[in-house]
């Protein structure tokens, strides 16, 4: 150290006093600022980590970072540089010492100082002997104090308080369907009417219905292995509806009767009797054969001249144009009277437009319209059919009377290709309608599944809640309390409804519970129990109303098909009391024929055993109930085991 | 001037600075003490006039009538053994009034020759009261006095003999039939005081001395050669860097520039000149060697600022028509400046 810094000491000494307690302030007056946002950061991290939004160690690094910006910002506060003038300042300040320090060392700094230079030197460094660096820089509370006081405390009060459960909540997962379980006994129609339409398509070549009845039988193994939702079901039905529905505009039934006419002309020749029996008979494939066989009799010269006229006289006969028949007349009429009519309510609408009831009349009057013209197309397309089966005939009768046989064999051969068109044309119609009613009737045991909570929703049979109760089915007669009711109450096996539909297939299969009501056979009297196709008004009107998936039908519901367990709530006066006074009753049932109007045959007909095989007679019921079905408003709960019945009671092989 | 000579051997030996900052002490306080026997009540007064003697300025006092600035003046001359003379400014006094003026004279001889005759501005220590009744032309005849310290009279120059100090007074009520000193004469008051009403006390006091039958009188307690040493040594007070950049960073804020404080932009047309600068430093070392100390700090510009600014702050118009006073300005000043230079 120069020898005049040694005089400096007592002053130099004094600086860095003050200086040390400088840096110090100012190390904690910058700890303090940079805790506020520290504290902010923590306070934050901790409210996030309380909520779960952030993992604990997170929580831990933030807090060490929030350490390291206090720590970082103290230590540059502290090395940050202080000019000794400033210290010096300070500390004349602070002892009002006049700049003695401070001119002290401005003066020790210069090369050469004067007299008076040094004497303020040596008085400076008198005046720092005196000095207290407490006075020079006093403890002041840091100014950002109170922020930082105010982030602990709330960082400590967000870490004290009881949030909900740190988990964030759970998306909400997607609700897993229940897979449908259906028991295999109750499908067993469908999949039979499936293999027939297999068998079918298989016989006929009909593609369609080849993968429509293919569609059917994934459909039922689906079923089976419970790989399907009742969403999924419906929408595989709904597809497949589409695909039975595709096409089906035909009517086929006024060609048929013409056709029918037609047979009846031919007949009157002894040569086309065969074709005419067959037309007569809705045979379109036998009359086709039969044709194919007189176009090959007439090859072969094997009729006579007079008989080839004959022949030629009745073809003509039947190749005549037909009169309308009145359908034809009552649709064109219709047609013409809702045109008139849609005419009348546009101008109506035009002239209200805001009327309610004439837009609904008009929609409705539209969608009527179109349908008529639809069948009208189906008409005309069967009517085409029709004359060009008429142009082949008249034709083989104009060659036959000009003794071409060639010609006539030609046309006639024609004729027949035509009627072999009409006939893929009525099986196609068929088979969709077919399909149609397959797929609804699969829709409606669905349906009727669901409504009546017997569809399993995926739990095993047996398992499920019975979740509905049928009461004592109060079947049979009076004495045979039968076996159904106990059945319907529900065992935890099988539901009262579920059992309902086992009993009318074994009923109707003829393999009724021997304990339960049977079907009347014949030698039996109706004391042992009677057919009950549950069909009562029952309780629960319209709990399906209008259908489930189609939207079809009344909106008011239609009546259930159970019997009725409750008195209508519209009931004037008091229901039955069950307290009251009672008397227990058995009504005997009377032996004998009774007052029914049934009657019983007990032995063959008096004209021998009926002589149409059972195929043709179900074919025949069949087709007469759908129609009716069709065109008649029948309740879907009759629908469906009237279908179902049919179903069980059709010939197989 | 032993004295002086006796200073100047051991001009390196901080003791001896010391003792002769002593004896300044002592010296100066003898001549407080003895003017404060006859004037009460303006011990600061007192003090900023000896200030600007002994910083070789001169004073401007300004006050109402019968606030003793003659009397300070006179006894000031009184306790100094200097020349005094007084001069009443009116406003029909001319320049050769002051100065002097030739005069044929006629020798032993009988030759008659032009001779000088010297004005009441060749004494020691001037009196120009009520300077701002003569005109301008007179207030300038003193221009050259105060500032070069000689007078120019027919093309010859005549040195005035130092101690050279004019204290002048002005009225600061009786404004009709005066002529405001300009600027460049005001710059040339080392200092300007404002003298006020004494205190009650000061007020009992002046009335026991001055209403007895016998009267006070100053003696005289420092020669003019040892006010020259006295002038001498408070030259030589060192200024540290700091306290002079204080006084710069000041003389800086008295100019309406953007950096200045408001008060000044507002109020000030223009502000001091380094004439202001010198006064304060030199002022500021006086005041150290006053207090005992060997360099002149801030405080001490402090003290002074306001004698030595007040009177070179010219007013702008707004200033002037709201009638601030310039000793407002100085404080804002001070208040807005800080000591140390910010970085």
């Amino acid at each position: 150290m120069p020898p005049e810094n040694l005089a400096l000491r007592p002053l130099l000494r004094a600086v860095r006093a003050v200086r040390r307690r400088m840096r110090g302030q100012a190390a904690v007056t910058a700890a303090a600022t940079a805790a506020v946002p520290a504290g902010g950061v923590v306070l934050v991290s901790v409210y996030l980590i309380r909520l779960g939004a952030l993992p604990s160690r997170a929580g831990l690094l933030v807090a060490a970072l929030a350490l390291v910006m206090v720590a970082a910002g103290a230590l540059v506060a502290a090395l940050r540089r202080i000019p000794p003038p400033s210290v010096a300042k300070r500390i004349d300040s602070s002892h009002g010492l006049s700049d003695r320090l401070g001119s002290a060392l401005d003066f020790a700094a210069r090369v050469e100082p004067t007299a008076f230079m040094q004497a303020a030197i040596a008085d400076g460094c008198r005046a720092a002997q005196g000095i207290r660096p407490s006075l020079a820089s006093p403890w002041r509370r840091p100014p950002h104090l109170a922020a930082t006081a105010l982030c602990l405390a709330l960082t400590v009060l967000v870490s004290l308080l009881r949030f909900p459960s740190p988990t964030v909540a759970a998306l909400p997962e997607a609700p897993v369907l229940p897979r449908l379980a259906i028991d295999r006994d109750l499908l067993e129609p469908e999949r039979d009417l499936a293999r027939d339409l297999q068998r079918q398509a298989e016989t006929t070549g009909d593609e369609d219905l080849k993968e429509f009845a293919a569609q059917m039988n994934k459909l039922f193994d689906q079923l089976d292995r419970r790989e399907l939702t009742r969403k999924e079901l419906f929408d595989r039905l709904a597809e497949l509806e589409q695909r039975a529905m595709k096409g089906d505009h035909g009517n086929f039934e006024e060609l048929k009767q013409k056709l029918r006419k037609a047979g009846e002309e031919l007949s009157k020749d002894a040569l086309a009797r065969a074709t005419a029996e067959a037309l007569k008979r809705d045979d379109l494939d036998k009359a086709k054969q039969e044709m194919e066989a007189l176009a090959k009799k007439i090859d072969q010269q094997k009729a006579d001249e007079k008989q080839q006229r004959a022949l030629a006289k009745a073809m003509e006969q039947a190749a005549k144009e037909p009169a309308q028949t009145p359908e034809e007349k009552r649709a064109i009429e219709e047609v013409k009277k809702l045109e008139e009519e849609q005419r009348r309510l546009k101008r109506e609408q035009q002239e209200k437009p805001k009327d309610e009831e004439v837009a609904r009349r008009l929609q409705r009057n539209e969608r009527r319209l179109e349908q008529l013209k639809r069948e009208g197309q189906a008409r005309a397309d069967a009517q085409r059919m029709l004359q060009r089966l008429q142009r082949n005939m008249q034709s083989a009768a104009s060659q036959m009377r000009d003794q071409n046989r060639a010609g006539a064999t030609q046309a006639m051969r024609d004729a027949a290709r035509e009627l072999g068109k009409m006939q893929d044309e009525i099986r196609k119609l068929g088979n969709g309608r077919k399909m149609q009613s397959a797929v609804g009737e699969l829709k409606e045991l669905m349906r009727r599944m669901a409504g009546q909570g017997q569809d399993g929703q995926g739990q095993p049979p047996g398992e499920g809640q019975e979740g509905y109760a049928l009461g004592e089915a109060q079947s049979g007669r009076e004495g045979n309390p039968g076996k159904n009711g106990q059945n319907g109450q529900g065992d935890g096996k099988s539901g009262p409804e579920k059992q309902k539909l086992h009993d009318f297939l074994a009923r109707a299969k003829g393999q009724g519970d021997p304990d339960g009501p049977k079907l009347l056979k014949p030698g039996q009297e109706g004391s042992d129990g009677q057919l009950l196709l549950p069909m009562g008004q029952g309780a629960q009107p319209g709990r399906d109303p209008g259908g489930q998936e189609q939207g079809h039908g009344p909106s008011q519901g239609a009546p259930g098909d159970r019997a009725g367990d409750s008195h209508d709530s519209r009931l004037t006066g008091d229901p039955t009391s069950l307290g009251g006074q009672r008397r227990a009753l058995r009504a005997e049932g009377k032996m004998g024929a009774g007052p029914s109007k049934s009657e019983t045959i007990l032995g063959s007909a008096e004209k021998g055993f009926a002589s149409a095989g059972y195929r043709r007679v179900y074919g025949d019921y069949t087709s007469v109930v759908e129609e009716v079905m069709s065109k008649e408003q029948v309740p879907p709960g009759y629908r469906f085991y009237v279908k179902r019945y049919f179903n069980l009671i059709k010939p197989r092989e | 001037m032993a004295q002086q000579a006796q200073f100047e051997g051991g001009a390196n030996d901080p003791r001896v600075v010391a003792e002769e900052v002593a004896r300044f002490r002592a010296d100066v306080t003898t001549l407080r003490d003895e003017v404060g026997k006859v004037i009460v009540g303006h011990e600061a007064i007192v003090e900023g006039v000896i200030t600007a003697l002994l910083a070789g300025g001169h004073a401007l006092l300004e006050g109402v009538p019968g606030l003793g600035k003659t009397m300070l003046v006179r006894t000031l001359a009184e306790a100094i053994d200097l020349t005094f003379s007084r001069v009443q400014f009116t406003p029909d006094l001319m320049p050769a009034d002051i100065l002097g003026t030739n005069v044929i004279a006629e020798d032993e001889t009988g030759h008659k020759r032009f001779e000088f005759q010297r004005g009441p501005i060749f004494a020691n220590i001037v009196l120009a009261d009520e300077i701002n009744r003569a005109t301008p032309k007179t207030q300038s005849a003193l221009l050259e006095a105060m500032q070069e310290q000689s007078v120019t009279v027919a093309k010859h120059t005549y040195q005035l003999a130092p101690p050279f100090f004019v204290l002048a007074t002005q009225n600061p009520l009786e404004m009709e039939g005066t002529y405001p000193l300009p600027e460049a004469q005001l710059d040339r008051f080392f200092f300007k005081l404002r003298v006020t009403f004494p205190s009650r006390e000061a007020l009992h006091i002046i009335m026991d001395r001055t209403t007895r039958a016998e009267s006070v009188h100053a003696s005289k307690v420092v020669s003019g050669a040892r006010l020259l040493e006295l002038r001498e040594l408070s030259r030589q007070v060192p200024v540290a860097r700091m306290v002079q950049d204080f006084a710069l960073r000041v003389l800086e804020a008295t100019h309406p520039s953007p950096k200045a404080p408001e008060a000044t932009r507002k109020y000030v047309r223009y502000g001091a000149s380094p004439r202001g600068a010198q006064a304060l430093l030199l002022g500021a070392k006086i005041r150290a060697l006053l207090d005992g100390r060997f360099a002149a700090s801030t405080t001490d510009v402090r003290a002074v600022a306001k004698p030595a600014l007040r009177h070179r702050l010219i007013l702008n118009f707004e200033g002037e028509a709201e009638g601030i006073d310039p000793d407002g300005i100085v404080d804002r000043i001070l208040e807005a400046t800080p000591e140390l230079a910010p970085g």
